[in-house]
């Protein structure tokens, strides 16, 4: 085959044009890898050094609270007691919101931590999410988004039908993963020290995404952002529907509650509950989950 | 409309499908672990592929069609590059067609991924309505050349593209 030297033009050109693409794409593959790997060496490095400067803190026993709320005063009394820890939490309010909204979210992430680690009864946890008006997320989320069908197969050996209550297979889930925690994920207590707990605020765009959190110092970013985490499984949502905020272009507020926890093997990680409501106003509801790890070997908290 | 005419439409047309197919390629190039994703979510038998091997399928695609288009847009081998650009759109279509049949499809990747790589039965649809114009530019440009102009239609490459 003879080539005129017009031909072997255009063969180089298209040649030189489609290996610049396959070596950039080779590149580009490449180089994203070997980040991703040394940003999770430097989050695990963040991790270590977040549980170490953990260790400092005082923290209270949840056991402690529990017995408050079982004697005389109640549980808003106990709840009181832990909204007292809360609000004292150095508040990052780049949503702008005004005092009420703050308070708001303090006592939500009050009652949940009372409702899901203090008194750790599921029966009590859902009628406390009912009750303030969150409900059940869709089965079809919850079954197959959530993968509750596939662990319920998985673990007891049953299929999840369209008939049974949510309640029943969240009760039975809620035990179950607890049974799988150890030591290590058993959580007994929290830090009660201002600098152990966070709050900050953020307006969720679904153009821009999410506003960036900076804690205004490099170090307290790295302790409290950037770990490793993990999620935990939500089966509640409250009146915001975020997946339908997003697909109607709606802004929605975002807050996330930083905790420190003490497990029962004495590790002490960073735990984010994650809340949300409308870009305008009205009630918080816990939505997210997730605890700084670096082993993720533990049963899921399911909430 | 003078043959002349019908030529140089015939020759746009090639090209645009050409740049098409180069768009393709580099917005899958700038995503290759997505559409590596894509491609173990939806080409038969790449499920139990190992990364690597998904990778290089995803790079191979992306060289195929960044080397098919540009040759398209060049006039480079035009007759063996429609036709190469023919078969690509119609193994698409047919993975597309698979994909119809899914509760909650994946973004095919044709045109760039989806950030959480979902797509939706619109999608499809679109993707193949759209391979089908294609598929029909680029029969037509070849019935065209193959009925009038490209009777002539050199074998060598370096002739024809006096006639573009």
């Amino acid at each position: 085959m003879k080539l005129s030297a017009f031909s072997w033009i255009r063969l180089v050109l298209v040649l030189g044009v489609s290996l610049s693409v396959l070596g950039y794409s080779v590149w580009v593959t490449s180089s994203a890898r070997s980040g991703s790997r040394e940003r999770k060496s430097e989050r695990f490095n963040a991790t270590e050094e977040s549980m170490e400067w953990a260790q400092g803190f005082e923290v209270v026993p949840f056991q402690a609270i529990k017995s408050v709320g079982e004697d005389e005063l109640g549980d808003n009394e106990a709840i009181n007691s832990i909204v007292s820890v809360l609000e004292r939490a150095k508040v990052y309010n780049q949503a702008g919101l005004d005092d009420p909204a703050i308070e708001s979210i303090v006592r939500v992430a009050s009652e949940f931590i009372y409702y899901r680690f203090v008194l750790d009864d599921p029966q009590r946890y859902i009628r406390w999410r009912l009750q303030r008006g969150d409900r059940f997320r869709d089965m079809e989320t919850l079954y197959v988004k959530a993968q509750v069908a596939l662990d319920y197969e998985e673990f007891f050996g049953e299929t999840l039908t369209d008939q049974t209550p949510l309640s029943k297979s969240f009760t039975r889930l809620y035990e179950h993963q607890k049974s799988l925690w150890t030591s290590r994920y058993t959580p007994i207590g929290y830090g009660v020290d201002p600098e152990s707990v966070l709050v900050v605020s953020a307006t969720y765009n679904p153009i821009v995404g999410k506003q960036d959190i900076d804690l205004g110092d490099p170090q307290l970013n790295r302790l409290w952002l950037e770990t490793l985490t993990g999620g935990h499984r939500s089966w509640f949502r409250g009146n915001t529907d975020h997946d339908q905020a997003k697909a109607n272009l709606e802004k929605y507020q975002v807050a996330t509650v930083g905790i420190v926890i003490e497990y029962e093997n004495r590790e002490r990680r960073t735990l984010y509950l994650g809340l949300l409501r409308s870009g305008t106003g009205g009630d918080w509801s816990v939505e997210a989950l997730s605890a700084t790890d670096t082993a993720f070997t533990g049963g899921l908290i399911e909430f | 409309m003078s043959s002349n005419k019908t030529e140089i439409m015939a020759g746009m047309a090639q090209a645009l499908v050409g740049v098409l197919l180069c768009y393709a390629a580099v917005s899958k190039a700038l995503a290759i672990p997505m559409f590596a994703f894509v491609i173990q979510s939806t080409v038969p038998f790449a499920g139990n592929a190992s990364t690597s091997t998904l990778i290089v399928l995803a790079q191979a695609v992306v060289f195929v069609e960044i080397f098919v288009g540009s040759s398209l847009v060049l006039h480079f081998y035009s007759r063996f590059m429609r036709l190469a650009a023919i078969s690509m759109f119609v193994a698409f279509s047919g993975i597309l067609s698979m994909q119809l049949t899914e509760e909650n499809p994946i973004s095919c990747g044709c045109l760039g991924i989806s950030p959480d790589g979902m797509g939706s039965h619109a999608e499809i649809v679109f993707g193949l309505m759209r391979n089908a114009f294609l598929i029909a530019i680029l029969v037509a440009v070849s019935v065209y050349r193959k009925c009038d102009f490209s009777q002539s239609e050199p074998t060598d490459d370096s002739q024809q593209v006096q006639g573009v």
